[in-house]
């Protein structure tokens, strides 16, 4: 070798080196040797490591449902909770905004002839819900 | 990371699980203070690589198939844990303890600790230019052991030329020395197996 690196930039070298290495792709025999020097047998820690990713799957399930079940108790006292009272003009008028905002694809289905015919109780539920779903960004 | 993507992703985790440990492997040999709370350095490697896949899985960490090999992604998401790990204030406190495990009973230090000369500040400074005196050993070593290894084998006199020269990918080596993207590759493999046969790891 003609140009040896000084000891003050023996770190940078074996940092290039280092890197360069992470680069080349571990063949199957460095992979044998250096699982087999540090003790480790490849099928049981695969098996583990699979484990784990069960693990961590059943963990976002339940945190997944829990967080749909807070929603749905959130939703629930929302709908439950004492609403003022609203005429049947003002119910109808709140009908036709909601409608108007909708494209034709997602407009609100009901078995009724015309919304008018609907007595107020039913009129207040239905545009309740709406009113739900659109605050959910689901209707 | 998208449900395409997740899916992919634990397609291949088993395949490549043996790669992704070994290079697990060589990281903690690189970073032994990273297995300080483990039973041996295996131990704390497949752990290493355990966090890794429970990263991405947890959306911490997101891989794009189309810009990097799944091995390659979580060798840097081991990384930078690791990296995390030793700079953390736990590192610092396991490497002080080390330390003063190794000064008790010597007369020194008990002098010190009566004569109040040196606080536990002053101990992790004193630490850490040990550390970094294991460390330029170890990599002077490395450097003894890579021109050794080259010999008077032309290829590998070039590639350990290149580096320290100051290249470090194998596009810049191939650029340098006139060899193949392929030769580089090659002689690295080489070079590694010849530093493993002479105690060191690259």
């Amino acid at each position: 070798m003609k140009k040896e690196p000084t000891k003050n930039s023996d770190a940078e070298f074996v940092a290039r080196l280092e890197t360069l290495s992470d680069e080349v792709q571990l063949k199957d025999d460095e992979v044998d040797e250096l699982l087999r020097e540090a003790g480790i047998d490849a099928q049981a820690s695969t098996e583990r490591m699979l484990a784990r990713v069960r693990e961590v799957e059943q963990r976002q399930r339940a945190e997944r449902f829990a967080k749909a079940e807070i929603e749905r108790k959130a939703a629930l006292e929302r709908l439950g909770a004492p609403r003022a009272r609203r005429s049947k003009a003002e119910l109808l008028s709140r009908l036709a905004e909601i409608r108007s905002s909708l494209p034709p694809g997602d407009q609100p289905q009901a078995f009724y002839r015309g919304f008018e015919a609907a007595s107020e109780e039913d009129l207040e539920s239905f545009v309740a819900d709406l009113e739900e779903l659109l605050s959910r960004g689901k209707a | 990371m998208d449900s395409k993507t997740l899916g992919l992703f634990k397609e291949q985790l088993p395949r490549v699980y043996r790669q992704v440990l070994a290079r697990a492997v060589v990281l903690v040999q690189r970073h032994p203070l990273y297995a300080r709370g483990s039973n041996s350095m295996g131990k704390a490697a497949e752990e290493l690589a355990q966090e890794a896949v429970v990263r991405v899985l947890d959306g911490d960490r997101t891989w794009d198939p189309t810009k990097v090999e799944l091995v390659f992604f979580l060798k840097e998401v081991m990384r930078s844990i690791l990296n995390a790990d030793l700079k953390s204030p736990a590192a610092a406190k396991d490497s002080l303890n080390g330390d003063q495990a190794n000064e008790s009973g010597t007369a020194g230090s008990g002098a010190d600790e009566r004569l109040g000369v040196l606080d536990d500040r002053d101990r992790g400074l004193a630490r850490s230019a040990e550390q970094q005196l294991l460390e330029s050993e170890r990599c002077a070593a490395i450097v003894d052991r890579a021109l050794d290894a080259a010999g008077t084998d032309p290829v590998l006199g070039k590639l350990v030329n290149a580096i320290v020269e100051g290249c470090s990918k194998s596009a810049e080596i191939a650029q340098a020395t006139g060899l193949s993207v392929d030769q580089v590759y090659e002689a690295t493999r080489k070079l590694r197996r010849r530093l493993s046969a002479r105690g060191s790891r690259s």
